[in-house]
């Protein structure tokens, strides 16, 4: 449906000044960055709830997010991350790379593959809660309102990507 | 101060919660095209065979800080205080140690919790279980909150809303500028770093790049290590000394003020602590002291010690003035 080829990206700069554009924007219109890890806590606790709501109603971490909303998906962040699973819909659809499959290096079978995503999204969950945020939230938004707690956290997130590659370096080959 | 438009949050809820979504559209549409939707695009970063991660990052951080230092100075919008609607506090230690627990996830699963959801969307399984993976941590993080210990950690270094401008003491549209010429010049050297990695003739290992980048990285970390030193060390440039027969004067004058701790005495009224030259012996050995507390004429009444201890007032976020 579109002449773009599925490997054609944006220039990095064109990409990066388009994100910077959508990240003011926010700013400015709601006083409020972009995230995803404060909303995926939300859905998780909603989807916890319609499991064991009462586990949910014993943890006060837990609990408290829902605020004085009736449901944990009434929040700002819902809809956002909402947006951006469409945004990228449209994106992946429109350049023509919307289909179903697994990305992984040559080194890795698609079970292992998918093991290693579950298990890094895991470590990722926990220290984006720990960090009150996670690239989104902290690097990239706090980043840019230059706050110090956001600047710790990018170089962290960078310092452990780095320091932890060599040890996975086959899944990526 | 036109913006933010603060009713988006109250009155007008449900037009921000749409507005949200279309954020968030624009957010997820830019990161797909930028190739943010693929494990092994993102994962190359770290292998320093394609650095688009660090520029498209860079690019949108210096865009939008540029942009709001630059609304704020033509006032439409107060910088601190949508600042402080913005971002979260600073939290030291755990957001230096989620930084590093969440670079390995990223490297591990491909993806961080953002590109998990836009690989997703764009149907692939391993984005889906990445984006799995970070619901079932958060959730699981709120489950260790339980235990006192963690809970602890998780609220330990505190440092209020902090931004970099309030630690180098720049003023912030000197510094985005600074981080402006900074990422140009960071940007030539990814260009440099992508062609000595991928070009087949000039085959530089990538860990001599790595070498080289991680010198460059210490360089500024050891010289960084100057700048919280002289800003830590300001306040300390007042003299902090007392001597022990002006103290004296001071504590007839106004004992309320005074809390005396050993070899220092503690100005309440600013929360500075003085050292009394001389220490804790000096001070009880100087004239006034001594004819305050030998049964002399004058008796030195009863310090008014306030109980508690006394905290510095620390600067609270929530600029919200709605």
């Amino acid at each position: 449906m579109n002449a773009e080829r599925s490997d054609t990206f944006w220039n990095p700069y064109l990409g990066g000044f388009a994100l910077g554009l959508v990240l003011l924007t926010s700013f400015l219109v709601m006083g409020k960055g972009l995230g995803a890890s404060g909303a995926a806590h939300r859905v998780g606790i909603a989807a916890t709830s319609l499991v064991a709501p009462a586990h949910v109603e014993a943890n006060p971490y837990l609990r408290d997010v829902r605020g004085n909303q009736a449901s944990f998906l009434d929040d700002w962040m819902v809809f956002e991350l909402v947006g951006v699973f469409l945004g990228g819909l449209l994106g992946a659809y429109s350049a023509g790379r919307l289909k179903l499959g697994v990305i992984r290096g040559k080194g890795v079978g698609i079970a292992q593959r998918l093991a290693f995503a579950f298990s890094g999204g895991l470590l990722m969950g926990l220290a984006a809660r720990a960090a009150r945020g996670c690239t989104s939230g902290q690097a990239l938004t706090g980043g840019a309102v230059m706050s110090v707690g956001s600047w710790i956290f990018m170089l962290s997130v960078f310092a452990g990507g780095y320091g932890a590659a060599w040890f996975v370096r086959r899944q990526w080959q | 101060m036109i913006f933010p438009f603060e009713s988006l949050d109250a009155s007008s809820r449900e037009v921000g919660l749409v507005l949200g979504l279309v954020i968030g559209v624009g957010f997820g549409f830019v990161l797909e095209r930028s190739g943010f939707g693929r494990a092994t695009k993102l994962a190359a970063q770290f292998y320093l065979r394609d650095m688009t991660v660090f520029k498209v990052m860079f690019t949108a951080i210096v865009t939008a800080m540029l942009g709001l230092v630059a609304a704020a100075g033509l006032g439409l919008t107060d910088l601190r205080a949508t600042s402080e609607l913005i971002v979260s506090w600073t939290y030291v230690w755990p957001m230096l140690i989620g930084g590093i627990v969440l670079g390995i996830g990223f490297i591990v699963s491909g993806y961080c919790p953002g590109t998990g959801l836009v690989s997703s969307a764009s149907g692939n399984i391993d984005g889906m279980f990445a984006f799995g993976g970070v619901i079932a941590g958060t959730v699981l993080y709120s489950e260790l909150q339980q235990i006192p210990a963690f809970q602890q950690f998780h609220l330990s270094s505190e440092k209020g809303a902090w931004f970099l401008y309030d630690l180098v003491k720049v003023p912030p549209q000197v510094l985005a500028v600074g981080f402006a010429v900074m990422a140009l010049a960071a940007f030539a050297g990814a260009e440099v770093v992508e062609r000595l990695v991928n070009s087949p003739e000039r085959r530089v290992t990538v860990w001599k790049v790595a070498a080289a980048a991680f010198a460059a990285f210490g360089a500024v970390a050891l010289l960084s290590l100057a700048v919280p030193k002289s800003t830590q060390a300001a306040p300390a440039e007042k003299p902090l000394a007392i001597a022990p027969s002006e103290l004296a004067r001071n504590v007839i004058a106004e004992p309320w003020r005074w809390r005396l701790e050993g070899d220092t005495a503690v100005d309440l009224s600013t929360g500075r602590a003085l050292a009394i030259t001389g220490g804790a012996a000096a001070w009880k050995s100087d004239p006034l002291v001594v004819s305050m507390t030998s049964g002399g004429g004058y008796v030195a009444p009863a310090p008014a010690r306030p109980t508690g201890t006394f905290t510095k007032p620390k600067k609270k976020g929530g600029g919200c003035s709605t």
